[in-house]
């Protein structure tokens, strides 16, 4: 694409790329597979809360398991936290990694990243509008996690004023609102993926070698980050910072270390975001 | 094509840029937060009195504690867990409010999880959210009971006791200037004369301005790095909202009550009343920082306590391991050496504990009456 073409159609480029990125909206939550994601996201605070419910029929609720899992039993508000500290460490990564991996080399295997850059948007603006449309998967997912948590916990359980970490009692609207922050930060936290995944989306023409590599990517540094020998390095691992959605339930809120989890990760996505565009805008399309 | 690849390459340059400008950020703002500052020259005798003088101040902040004292692993107290025992190994984080002596609280921060110790007046609550157990002490009225049964966590409580223990057995001196937690703060040093004590040093870091202790370092005889250390991370000295300290048990907790004030803020489920009154107290030999605890009944405290806690009889386990038989006058012991505490523990019961060298120890315990 020469630059005298794209001269003389960049005349709207706002108008351009808001098209493009609508189009891209669409792409991302009308692609059945990623519906089918989000549909088994949803599912795991519906498993959860069975099966809390069932064991504490049976009176086996106590001791042992994830965070929160004994507050479920008298507040249903917290099968929301435990559903997203479940499905934090693997399976929202795995969401956004597969979103991520498709992004760039998706278009690319089916012949469809070329056809996409005579659109006159220049590269670094697909680039971002690409990273928009992983964000808004991110924040879906997270926030379908949390208002099925939600949901499901109200059905199968007690509501009602909500007892935080420190053992302080706020209303439930309140309560609602810390859901809702929560989710927020978890989006933010897999803006790292999402940067991630770009990054290794704009290397490969398989996607499904992406989303895999990225996959591999967060688990590896999940690992790193379980690894006591080196613990030196663990707070600039991104994920290091997933569980600090915690403070948001003390009273006083402790921000800390969520403004920290929050800096660490906004350098990720500052660094991968780059790596993608020097990537990107440096590639020949050949298809 | 030159200038292609020119272009090419600069473009592959943004992002080792990001890379640069971050590290550097980080490089120099904690060059910054370390370069030690200009303060005007103050003597050790200057600095102990206006520590004594800190507890008026208030303060909020959270403190990163990190003890290294050559304890095997035990059973419970990763980083995760949140038993106020864990604190003997590990790295823990807390948030502390300071109001006054009657006003303090002191969270214990894990992820996702919380213990509270909160006094406010006459009421001390312990909270454990892991556990929703509460327990509710009402001290005396009138009484100043000091809480010698928290754990020192926050600095302040510990400087008052490294304090406590200053005699003519320790040389005290003024190293340098450093910060901590951001602000400017002297380094008063207490080196223990004694040569069988396992303490080198203990470096408490006191605020310039507030005379607040911000860091309390302990570090083993020999040795450079802390054995045991609490810090301040960040500190405010405005007073604390009075909401903090306000403290009622959330419905569906575990509470139980105690009015016994010598029990302190330990007492659990009402069990640790029970083995504290009923064994004989422990005697002290020796003074300053070679003194030695004779604990007359250890096996029975450790037994007694272990209904309270589930996981103390695997941690007695865990220790029992790590001891070595050594034989003297006294009989044959289990000696267990860590980095700032020996302890002998006899076959009849009597634990000997103190932070000296095992020679010392095996001498007391010679000399002990039986």
């Amino acid at each position: 694409m020469s630059t005298s073409d794209t001269a003389v159609l960049l005349d709207r480029p706002a108008s351009i790329s808001s098209r493009l990125l609508r189009s891209e909206l669409r792409l991302v939550f009308t692609r059945r597979r990623n519906l089918a994601i989000l549909a088994v996201l949803a599912c795991a605070p519906i498993l959860l809360g069975i099966a809390i419910k069932l064991g504490s029929r049976t009176g086996r609720g106590g001791g042992g398991g994830p965070a929160f899992i004994g507050q479920i039993t008298q507040n249903g508000l917290f099968l929301a936290f435990t559903s997203l500290v479940v499905t934090l460490p693997l399976f929202l990564p795995l969401a956004v990694a597969v979103v991520a991996g498709e992004s760039i080399a998706g278009e690319a295997s089916t012949g469809t990243l070329r056809s996409l850059l005579v659109v006159p948007v220049n590269r670094s603006r697909l680039l971002a509008i690409k990273f928009a449309g992983i964000v808004a998967y991110a924040v879906a997912a997270a926030a379908v996690v949390a208002v099925a948590g939600v949901l499901v916990g109200f059905v199968l359980f007690p509501t009602g004023p909500v007892t935080l970490l420190s053992g302080s009692v706020v209303p439930l609207g309140n309560a609602l609102m810390r859901v809702a922050l929560v989710a927020v930060y978890v989006a933010a936290m897999l803006a790292a993926v999402a940067a991630i995944g770009l990054f290794v989306s704009t290397l490969t023409e398989v996607p499904l070698a992406a989303m895999a590599t990225t996959a591999i990517v967060v688990v590896t540094v999940e690992i790193l980050d379980a690894v006591p020998q080196i613990a030196s390095i663990h707070p600039w691992l991104f994920t290091n910072w997933w569980l600090s959605f915690g403070d948001v339930l003390r009273d006083p809120v402790a921000l800390d270390q969520m403004t920290r989890g929050l800096l660490v990760n906004a350098a990720y996505v500052v660094v991968f975001g780059a790596l993608a565009w020097a990537r990107l805008t440096t590639r020949d399309v050949t298809s | 094509m030159s200038e292609v690849l020119r272009s090419r390459t600069a473009r592959w340059l943004v992002p080792g840029a990001a890379v640069v400008v971050i590290t550097a950020g980080v490089g120099i703002n904690a060059a910054v937060a370390s370069a030690d500052p200009a303060l005007p020259a103050r003597t050790a005798t200057d600095l102990l009195v206006s520590l004594a003088h800190a507890p008026g101040q208030p303060f909020s902040g959270t403190v990163a504690e990190n003890a290294d004292l050559g304890i095997p692993a035990l059973p419970g107290t990763a980083s995760t867990s949140l038993s106020w025992q864990s604190l003997i190994s590990g790295s823990h984080t807390a948030r502390v409010w300071y109001a006054s002596p009657s006003q303090v609280r002191v969270s214990l921060v894990g992820d996702l999880a919380e213990s509270d110790v909160v006094r406010s007046g006459s009421d001390v609550w312990v909270w454990s959210s892991r556990d929703n157990t509460v327990s509710h002490t009402v001290l005396p009225a009138g009484g100043t009971v000091t809480s010698d049964a928290t754990p020192p966590m926050d600095p302040a409580t510990a400087a008052a006791r490294a304090l406590a223990a200053i005699d003519p057995s320790t040389a005290v001196t003024v190293d340098g200037t450093s910060r901590v937690a951001g602000r400017p703060v002297y380094e008063l040093v207490l080196t223990p004369r004694a040569s069988s004590s396992l303490i080198g040093q203990i470096r408490l870091a006191v605020d310039s301005e507030t005379s607040v202790p911000l860091r309390v370092q302990v570090i083993a005889r020999g040795a450079t790095e802390p054995a045991f250390e609490t810090a301040f991370t960040s500190i405010s000295f405005e007073t604390p909202a009075t909401s903090v300290f306000a403290f009622s048990p959330p419905p569906g907790a575990q509470v139980s009550e105690s009015t016994l004030p010598t029990v302190g803020t330990q007492a659990r489920s009402g069990s640790g009343t029970t083995s504290a009154t009923t064994h004989p107290e422990p005697t002290v030999i020796g003074t300053g920082w070679t003194s030695v605890v004779e604990i007359p009944d250890a096996a029975t405290l450790a037994n007694g306590s272990g209904s309270a806690q589930g996981s103390s009889s695997a941690t007695t386990a865990a220790l029992m391991k790590a001891t070595t038989t050594v034989t003297g006058s006294f009989g044959t012991g289990q000696l267990m050496q860590t980095a700032l505490v020996s302890v002998l523990l006899l076959p009849d019961g009597r634990m000997f504990v103190g932070a000296v060298t095992p020679d010392l120890l095996e001498q007391a315990a010679a000399s002990a009456p039986r």
